[in-house]
């Protein structure tokens, strides 16, 4: 089973240097709990089997080590490889796939034009469905509403880019199920907190299937975030922005 | 069947487009034969709201002896351009150089580009804002550069071609739009200045890049319409 190591970890019977140079091998990735960005991460490192260090970052008081590895974006995920850091969480997926690429399964395609599909569906999810979803989730009345529809109607496009698959890679799961997997569980929370059902069956039948698929895979239901704690923090989250337009 | 690498190759375009300049760039570097299908963005063609029917833009690349590939989203175009056929690489072969690479470009197209098309399109202290947040953004970037020849390196390369618009696009906007954002003084942004001059001399460029005086015209002649956006993307 895969594990995280909380924080670093030396051995006694190493020599100093030698333990510098293991540490400097480790793979490490500063995190934080409620990030979908580091869950893509650490399901695409479960994916290859890769052994990693996790720290799990105060977003309120960023640590240096986190700011000297990611100064222009100062987020995580941040994935240290050979003590060099990566940030953008599409990019540290890809670049896992491509670092490890005889581990575990292949995270991309191998065919240039199916890579080409891959890269567009997650920029279609980042640019084009995830607004809506937010906007959504995040306002009221009439503006709500708006959102609402427009979020349907992206998500009827990737239901028929899905068509009945069991992932949007096929058999197995790919980039654009990580990319888009934390909506398996974000969704149905947003949908709890305000009440109104967006991924509905008759609708969206494929997209429901999808979400189950993902949740129930073995890479993903054994690394999720603590649900209880996330949909407080959705909770908060809404009634913070609601408070912001009154 | 002929090989895939060498089946037709066409590229969706339209004058004035940055993106459209990014693939089309990528398949010169590349050596690749294509053909250019011009549209006219006020009445789009049958066949790139075919193609594209999700986004309905430009770029769009069709590969294919029945345009059977039909690939989106100009960074996307570049890396399959990259991926799909043979000639100098545009992405480095290491892992990490390649991650860097793409977080390069990510980092032009989510936090330089905004601010920077909106300096020029906006006014007032909304657009003081665009274009200190623009400027902060190219002295990221000009510190990357670090007084390398291209961001690549020796070698033109994939943030190159993600920044492009920096050089063959920012003279015109700031002759349209009569705003100077990478500022007056030779001094201001000058690893970016000598990057600007080294991307429009190289070879696969000076083949596909826009008349500067045709882009001037096309903005002033369509001002309105990119206020318009602006406005639209500040809502």
């Amino acid at each position: 089973m895969m594990k995280r190591n909380l924080t670093t970890h030396h051995s006694a019977t190493l020599s100093a240097m030698e333990r510098q140079e293991e540490d400097e091998d480790r793979v490490k990735l500063f995190g934080f709990w409620s990030s979908p960005y580091v869950y893509k991460v650490e399901w695409a490192l479960r994916i290859k089997g890769i052994q990693y260090d996790y720290i799990e970052e105060n977003l309120e008081n960023k640590s240096d080590q986190l700011l000297e590895y990611n100064p222009v974006h100062k987020k995580v995920p941040v994935l240290i490889y050979q003590g060099k850091p990566i940030a953008e969480s599409e990019v540290i997926l890809e670049f896992i796939d491509e670092a490890w690429k005889h581990h575990g399964d292949r995270i991309l395609p191998e065919d240039p034009y199916d890579r080409a599909m891959a890269r567009f569906w997650v920029r279609f999810g980042k640019d084009t469905l995830s607004p809506p979803i937010w906007k959504w989730f995040t306002t009221q009345g009439q503006e709500q509403e708006a959102a609402y529809a427009a979020a349907v109607e992206q998500l009827q496009i990737l239901e028929k880019e899905l068509d009945g698959k069991r992932f949007f890679a096929g058999e197995k799961m790919g980039l654009v199920d990580l990319s888009l997997g934390p909506f398996s569980y974000i969704i149905p929370i947003y949908e709890e907190i305000t009440g109104v059902k967006l991924i509905k069956e008759e609708k969206l039948p494929s997209l429901l299937a999808w979400m189950d698929n993902f949740l129930n895979s073995s890479i993903v239901r054994e690394h999720l975030p603590p649900m209880d704690k996330l949909k407080l923090r959705c909770q908060a989250i809404r009634e913070a922005f609601l408070k912001n337009t009154n | 069947m002929s090989a895939q690498k060498q089946q037709p190759v066409k590229l969706l375009t339209a004058f004035g487009s940055p993106f459209a300049h990014r693939a089309e760039v990528a398949l010169a570097l590349k050596g690749v034969p294509y053909e250019l299908v011009h549209e006219d963005l006020d009445n789009k063609s049958e066949l790139l709201l075919r193609h594209n029917p999700i986004n309905k833009m430009v770029p769009v690349l069709l590969h294919g002896d029945d345009d059977d590939r039909a690939v989106c989203e100009s960074l996307v175009i570049v890396e399959y351009v990259d991926d799909a056929f043979n000639g100098p690489t545009i992405l480095p072969s290491d892992p990490y150089d390649r991650a860097t690479a793409r977080f390069w470009a990510h980092f032009v197209e989510n936090k330089l580009s905004k601010p920077f098309w909106l300096s020029f399109w906006t006014d007032g202290d909304v657009q003081k804002a665009f274009v200190k947040e623009a400027r902060e953004n190219l002295a990221v970037l000009e510190k990357q550069l670090d007084g390398k020849r291209f961001f690549g390196g020796d070698s033109l390369g994939f943030v190159d071609i993600a920044a492009s618009a920096l050089a063959c696009w920012l003279d015109a906007m700031e002759a349209a739009f009569g705003v100077g954002l990478m500022g007056n003084g030779d001094d201001e942004f000058p690893a970016l200045r000598r990057w600007v001059k080294e991307y429009a001399s190289h070879e696969a460029v000076k083949k596909c890049a826009p008349d500067g005086d045709q882009l001037v015209a096309y903005f002033v002649a369509n001002k309105d319409k990119y206020r318009a956006i602006a406005k639209g993307v500040l809502q």
